[in-house]
This record gives structure tokens, sequence and C-alpha cells, in this order.
């Protein structure tokens, strides 16, 4: 249709040589070559503004970027070198990071509460939380893979983790073409799932509860998968009478690409902050379907050096101008990426003082009386 | 007993490297003031700087041709019956570029073992150890050495500083007839590299700089530091994406990976992404006003205090000590 | 132009390493392998010679561990022939092994050019590139970031790295064994899509050269891990005083001159 809706829509389209729309053109013409030359190829974070709001509903960033990249990664284009190294992490050792997957379990060490390592002793349990790549090696996110599973503890749910065997799901990957290697972890990771009994999966990670929830059965992979906003937004019943201890504070919530815009679902972070005695939740301008991507996604964690070097910029940096414009004390999130990105962002709008970022999982654990203080 | 210890002399473009003065301390540490210490200089010596090949009993330069030329495998070979043919215990060669060939050439020359990565040597009791250190600095490994001769490749540093008396110092002259040169490879010149900025992962001293810093204005107190330590400025990324340093001065996983003998991290809170460009630093220096920051983790020393108090000080310090020296 | 790359697989540090209960070796069975950095790097610059001036580049490499899926990864960034040596022991070759069983194998295979990295992670009693050249006695120059065609004489030129990423031109006469410290680009990405097929479509040779044992001539007493440091030491007192204290390391440690 052309209609142009798409690079208006799209937070970097201005920086891009080939835009959404022109991709498209190209793609029609069969002139594909000229793009995939483009460093534009690299610059789509992944936030799904654009398939939203297409009225062709094309959906653009599952669809048409990630086969784009695909062409230009099987005709020799070699993407920018942190991208790179992230997936060869990913393909070694399971995690963007390239640490040990021996070390997956370091942030549960001298936990107070039981942890059901599922790859030491399987049993059956309700909930197998995948805990994700970030909560378990950065040690900012590493806080709120503790709290969430005091949390999990404290409600009862019997909860167990896949321990040291726990690879990444996959997604960014898929994002950026890389479908060999997003196939090869949907394959390890249903033949590990599949060795366990477990009720629903739970997952920290908005991109990988997508990927798990849409991508995953193509393959012959199902199975029934929640984010944990919804998780512990359908037991709020149960956590109320837990939230005993105030959070006296202006709280805004920024909404993540995967769980809020892609799959529509905005309410359940909100019920969570509300249930929290002294919460006073204001909004951004931009929220819930018209939120501004964090730029972490679809590989963009590691592409920022790369995007500002081309004329984009790190809409991190934009986004936070969003929250102080609120008067807001605290940021809450609710994606493992948004918690670093967005206190860099606050570092370099020098707010520290004036703004904190908080995972919902820190914020509900310090008002059920079990958190342990969040970040720095 | 150790009877004589080689030195292979590597000058480079003009000055006998630091890695041979180490390598010279470490002959005359292990030969006990016994074993005599032969240096072979190629080519002409350099007109200054020559002092430290008094550290040598004896000193034979190698003359004509194209003898002095860095070819490492022409200069290792013509050590080959040099050596062989006299009571050599032990050469001992510095690290360096030329070092890592002529070590292993000269070796294999000689059909000798090598004992590279060797980070200290001891001679007690007439038994010859060596402790190497490899895995990138991982694993410790302790060796006998035996065999005569063996040819040793020293890691820079652990020689640096020891103090040692000088030896003879008796310079020879001998001709190398052009045949026993071999031409299979030749030196062409020196190509100096292109740039804009800096290589900040080829500086010895990096001073770095985060959020701490406050203001773009500070960054001068920080420079002039560097200047003192006869090193250069980098910085984390909320640095550079301000703008305050270019993206050529970046360290960390969106920058650059550096390994520099000195890493001065200042007001930097010690973030994975940071950590990720600077942890194989020879010595790591934090310098941060919490005492909880991460980087205290990976650093060697660290100062808990303000940056603005330390910065002075140390700068006074650093140039009151090149006064007396 | 044939080029011949020795690639080796060597402990991967992003594992902690494992010593035995004697001290006397590396825990070979709790150690994780992985493509040595600087053999890739050769295998790199092999392929892009090939690229710019034609010719046929075969890998070789010892059978140890998963080298078959490096191997796979190789031919999938367009290596013509692969070519392993049979190795039936629990440890990897040293240097020493490598260098001796190439040197035997090199001369039936018709090459121009043996590059091969110019660092390894296990390398301390041997370094296999200098030692293979010099059991076949042909030409070495090592930590080479760059190859050409065009010297003199229809020699080669090797760019040498020195500090400062200042380079010495070094033309060299070929067959010649170089010793590769990075290539003229970093080792190109090859899509997992593209490894896959390559599994299924590869075929191994085996070297007819059997593997040589080498013992080092050198003992080794002791294998162990350095002491551990979790912390940084924290000098204290006033600024004057700490600042003093650390004049003093930075001199000790050989930092300042």
């Amino acid at each position: 249709m052309q209609c142009g809706l798409c690079t208006s829509s799209c937070p970097l389209g201005d920086a891009m040589e080939y835009p959404p729309r022109r991709i498209i053109a190209e793609a029609w013409n069969n002139s594909l070559e000229r793009v995939i030359h483009s460093p534009s190829v690299w610059m789509c974070v992944g936030c799904y503004t654009c398939s939203l709001r297409c009225p062709r509903e094309i959906d653009l960033t599952d669809t048409v970027w990630p086969a784009v990249r695909d062409y230009a990664l099987q005709e020799g284009i070699q993407p920018p070198p942190e991208l790179r190294t992230a997936f060869q992490n990913l393909y070694l050792y399971g995690n963007v990071f390239g640490y040990s997957p021996r070390k997956r379990l370091d942030w549960a060490r001298n936990l107070e509460v039981t942890v059901r390592d599922l790859s030491k002793s399987p049993e059956p349990v309700e909930v197998l939380w995948l805990v994700g790549c970030y909560p378990s090696y950065h040690p900012r996110n590493q806080v709120v893979a503790r709290d969430m599973a005091r949390i999990l503890t404290a409600l009862g749910v019997r909860w167990g983790i896949l321990g040291k065997e726990e690879r990444a799901l996959g997604d960014c990957d898929r994002l950026f073409g890389e479908e060999g290697l997003f196939e090869m972890l949907v394959e390890n990771n249903r033949r590990l799932f599949e060795r366990f009994k477990f009720e629903k999966i739970v997952l920290l990670d908005p991109h990988a509860y997508r990927a798990l929830e849409k991508f995953y059965p193509r393959f012959g992979a199902s199975f029934p998968a929640e984010h944990y906003t919804t998780f512990l937004a359908s037991r709020l019943d149960q956590i109320r009478p837990w939230l005993k201890k105030p959070i006296n504070a202006r709280v805004t919530y920024h909404d993540n690409c995967c769980v809020g815009r892609r799959c529509l679902c905005f309410d359940p972070p909100r019920q969570l902050l509300q249930a929290i005695p002294g919460v006073e939740l204001v909004e951004m301008k931009r929220n819930r379907e018209h939120a501004l991507c964090c730029g972490g996604g679809g590989g963009g964690m590691w592409l920022d050096a790369f995007i500002t070097e081309h004329g984009g910029r790190r809409l991190s940096d934009v986004r936070i101008q969003h929250a102080l414009e609120t008067g807001a004390d605290i940021l809450a999130v609710s994606c493992p990426f948004e918690l670093s990105r967005f206190e860099d962002a606050v570092k370099v709008a020098r707010a520290e003082d004036r703004l904190k970022v908080r995972d919902i999982i820190e914020l509900l654990a310090d008002s059920m009386g079990l958190g342990e203080g969040g970040g720095r | 007993m150790i009877r004589r210890i080689v030195v292979p002399v590597e000058v480079y473009r003009g000055h006998i490297t630091e890695a041979t003065r180490e390598a010279l301390v470490a002959a005359r540490t292990v030969g006990n003031g016994v074993g005599e210490v032969v240096a072979y200089v190629y080519g002409e010596p350099p007109a200054e700087g020559t002092d430290v090949l008094e550290l040598a009993d004896r000193i034979i330069v190698l003359e004509d041709g194209q003898v002095g030329t860095p070819v490492a495998m022409a200069q290792a070979k013509l050590l080959r019956e040099r050596i062989a043919s006299s009571d050599v215990d032990l050469v001992l060669v510095g690290s360096s570029s030329w070092g890592w060939d002529v070590a292993p050439l000269l070796a294999g020359f000689l059909s000798a073992p090598l004992v590279a990565n060797c980070q200290v040597i001891q001679h007690a009791e007439d038994v010859l150890k060596a402790t190497c250190r490899i895995c990138a600095g991982k694993l410790l490994v302790d060796v006998e050495i035996t065999n005569k001769p063996t040819v040793i490749l020293l890691l820079p540093g652990s020689y640096a500083h020891r103090e040692v008396q000088p030896g003879k110092g008796v310079m020879e002259r001998e001709r190398v007839p052009a045949s026993d040169w071999d031409a299979r490879v030749e030196f062409k010149g020196w190509l100096e590299p292109e740039r804009e900025d800096i290589d900040i992962t080829q500086e010895e001293i990096l001073v770095a700089v985060g959020r701490g810093i406050g203001q773009q204005e500070n960054l001068e107190l920080v420079e002039d530091l560097a200047k003192t330590l006869g090193g250069a400025v980098c910085g984390s990324r909320p640095v550079v994406d301000q703008g305050w340093l270019p993206p050529t001065r970046q360290v960390g996983k969106s920058g650059m990976i550096v390994k520099p003998k000195l890493y001065l991290a200042i007001g930097i809170s010690g973030a994975p992404e940071h950590v990720e460009g600077m942890k194989d630093a020879e010595l790591i220096v934090a310098i941060n006003r919490d005492e909880q920051a991460p980087i205290f983790d990976v650093a060697h020393y660290g100062i808990a205090a303000d940056l603005f108090d330390v910065i002075p000080a140390l700068k006074e310090a650093l140039v009151a000590r090149r006064q007396e020296a | 132009m044939n080029i011949l790359a020795v690639v080796r697989l060597v402990p991967d540090l992003v594992e902690p390493l494992v010593v035995t209960a004697e001290e006397d070796n590396l825990n070979w069975d709790q150690t994780a392998f992985t493509l040595n950095e600087s053999d890739d790097h050769a295998v790199e610059e092999a392929i892009l010679l090939k690229e710019k001036y034609g010719g046929h580049v075969s890998v070789v490499a010892f059978d140890f561990g998963d080298i078959d899926q490096v191997l796979y990864m190789l031919a999938a960034k367009g290596v013509d022939r692969v070519i392993k040596i049979s190795w039936s022991h629990d440890e990897p070759p040293n240097s020493l092994e490598v260098a001796r069983t190439l040197s035997r194998l090199v001369p039936k295979l018709n090459v121009d050019l043996v590059v091969i990295g110019c660092q390894s992670h296990t390398e301390f009693l041997g370094m296999a590139g200098p030692q293979l050249a010099v059991a076949l006695n042909w030409p070495y120059v090592g930590v080479v970031r760059g190859v050409q065609e065009g010297g003199t004489a229809g020699r080669w030129t090797a760019f040498k790295e020195y500090p400062g990423a200042v380079l010495a031109q070094m033309e060299v006469s070929l067959p010649a064994v170089l010793g590769i410290l990075t290539a003229s680009q970093p080792p190109r990405y090859v899509p997992v899509s593209r490894i896959r097929a390559a599994a299924q479509s590869v075929r191994f040779e085996t070297a007819d050269t059997p593997a040589e044992i080498e013992e080092p001539p050198v003992k080794i007493q002791r294998v162990y891990l350095p002491p551990a440091v979790t912390h940084a030491e924290m000098l204290t007192g006033s600024e004057a005083e700490v600042a003093q204290r650390l004049v003093d390391i930075l001199l000790a440690r050989g930092v300042l001159k």
C-alpha cells in the first residue's frame, strides 16, 4: 500500500537509509541486494510499532525484517561486531554474554529460600520458571531473580528451575535473521523441557515469552507460557494480604514492547503496581500501545554503538525524559533489558537523585517485606 | 653450576629494548655472579643507550651486511653454531614480537628445549627451575630444567626492577660471512599506522573516567594526571555518550577491549559491560567514593575516597618522586 | 597458491580451570575446549588470500574432542579440504607433537604456505609454528597481521606486528610457515544454518601420516592455579599517604619508569 505509516511510526526511521516502507518497496522490486549492504538492515530494535499500525496488518517486525536479515547473512554480509559476538556466544554457550553455563546458578548462591533444581532432581511442579540470561548473570538483574524466588515461595507456588541446563530461549537471534541459530535453540529447548512435568512456564523476559508463545509451536514445541506480570496479576488476591509495607512514591510504568504492544497486554502490570499501598501511579504521555521502545529489543542491546554511529540515538535516553516529565520517583519496568538501559539513561540525564528504576518484582518484594533493596 | 648464559640483544629502531634489559638482568640474577653472561648484538650497537650492555660480561657484536636488520629467523640462525660449540646453559630472550620468533626458532635450530611464558627462574643448589604462566594467566606450571642449553622466553615484568651488579662489559667483534645469513626473509621497512586518534588498545597506561567525574570541565584534571603518568585517557560508555570523549576512547563491551600495564579507573562503578573491556589489564587500580562499587571486585588495589582529593595528591606524589630520581 | 591452515583446540577459559589432585596436569575431563583464537585468524587469512589471489585452502586438525564442530564451521566459511589426524588420547597434542607430526605430513601435501596461530594458551614447552618451520627447513615469520602477494622475485609479504600497531614489512620466499596473530579482517561470521548444512555435506579426510608422540624434554613439576584474588586491596590513610603508597606500588610493578 505504501502509505508510509510504518516509517513515520518507526522510532529510528529517520536514521535509516532504508526505513520499513522502502524495504518493502525494494522487496517488491526484487532489488534487495542494495538493501542488505546498508546499515539500515541492522537498525530495527524490534519494537513492533510498525506492525501494530500497519493498516494492511503486515507483520513487518516478525516477518519482513528477519527475512531480509537472513538474506543478508546468507549472502555473507557481516553483522556489526558486537552482534556477531552475541550470536557466537549464544551458539557456543547458550547465553549472549559468553559466560560459562556452569555459572548460571550463581545468582541463587546463599539464597534463603529453597530452589528446586529440576535438572538435578526432577519432580513435577506447577511452574517451570525460566530465569533467563540477564537475571541469571547480570548483577543488577540477579537481584530481581532472587526477589522473584522469594515471592513465588511466599505465595506457596510449587516452582522449579532448570539450573545449569537452562539456556537462552532465543528471539533476538530470530529477529536478527539467524534462523539457523533460533532453530537450534528451539530444538535443544524442546528436548530439554519435554523431560520435565510442569503445568506452565513462567518467564521474566518478554522477548523469550513471545518466542515461546508464538514461534516455538511452529517447530512442534508447544508449552503453556505466561509472562510473570500476567502470572502474578492472576494471583493478586493471594498477593494483596502480603503487601503490607507501603511504598510512598509516584510510580510510572514503562510498557515493554513484547508483552505490551505486541500482545496488547497492558493491565496486569498496572494492577500489580496499584495494589502496592502508597503507590501513586502516573502515566507517561506515550503509554500502552504507544509507548516508546527502550531500544533493547531485536538485538538492540548490542547495537547502541552501531545505531548511534549511523545517525540514530539511544531510545532509552529519549524515553527517560518522558518518565522525568511525569515527576515520578520510580520508573517501574518488567523487562530485564530495561533495568540497565534506563539506569544508564538516568545517569546520562543526571537525574540519579530524582528517579530510580525498579522492576515490578522488586517493588512487590519490598512491599512484601522480602526485598533485597533493589539497585544502587 | 651455570657456566654461560647467552642473551640475544634486540635493537628496535635504534634502541635496545626494555625486554632485552630484563633478559640481561635475569641472566645476571640466575648466573649468581658465577656464570658468564654473553650478549650478542646484531650489527653496530646504537649510538646511545648502550649502558645496559654492561650487564653482560662479554658483548659480541656481529658485523656487516644485513645482520642488523630485524629478521628474527636469520639472526637466530647465526647463534646456532656459536651456542652449540660453547658451554652455554641458558639462552634468555625477552618477550617481544622479535623475541617470540627468535626463542622458538633458536630452540629448534639447537634442538634444545624451549620454556616460554616464563615468569621467574630460580637457581638453587644446582637445580634450575622456572615458573611459567599460561592460559591467559590462569594457570601456573613449575618446571625443572636439566638440558643444556635450554632457551627461555621471559614474560615481561618479573625482572624489571631487580638490582644487579654490572658485568665486565668487554666488547668483541665478529664478522659474519654473507653466506651465513639466511636471506629467505628480508626486512623491507617499517610501516606507521594511520590514525586520527590514538589507539587505546596499544597504550600501556590508561586512565579511565566514569560518570563520577561529574562534569566535562573536570576531565582536565584527569588528562593532566594521565600526562604525568605517561598514559592516555579513556572512558566508560556514559562518558562517551555524553560526548565528553570520542568513541575511540570507549572501553567496554560496545567499545574496545584493552589490556594495558596499568588501568586506573576513576569514578567508574564497574558495571559488567565496562569490566568486560578491561578485566585483563595487568594492574587495575580503582578510585571511587563508594566502597561497595563493583569495580573493587575486579581491581587489584582500591581507594575508597573522593577522586577530587586523590587525584591532586597522586599527581603531587608522582612529580615529587620523579624529581628525586 | 595452496595454503594449509592448522587449527587446534585449546582450553576454553570461559570455564574455570581444574587441576588434578596431584597437581601434575589439567584435569582434562573437566576441561571445556574451544578453537584457538589465533588459529581462527590463520584460517581467515588463508581464505582471504584465496579470495584475492586464487588457489586452494586446506585445514588440518588433530581428531580430538569436539573438533568436528569447529571443522564444520570452517567448511561453511569456504575451505576446500579438511584433513584430520587420528589421535586417541585424553589430552590434546602438545606443540612438539603438532610440529613433529605436521613436519611429516606437509611435504606430502603440495602446499606453498602453512599458516598457524602464533599463540596458544597451552604452548610453553614449544611453539608449533616456528618449530614446524625448522623441521621443514622453511622460512618463518611470526606475529603476522596480514599477508600479501607481491615483493621482489615472486616473494610474498608478511606484515609483522610491533607495539603501537607499527608493522615490519617482511618479504618471504615460499614455501614458508607464517605464524598469524590477527587476520587482515576479523574472522567472518557464518550463519548457523550454513554450519548445519556443512555438517551434512562435508567429508573429512584422514591423514595417512600417523601422529608422533613427543615427550617434552623439560620436567613438569607442578601444575597449579594462581592464588585467587577476589577483592581489591584497599589503600587507606590520608590522601598524601595513599598517593605515596600507590606510587610505590606502581614503581614496584614496573609501571613507572
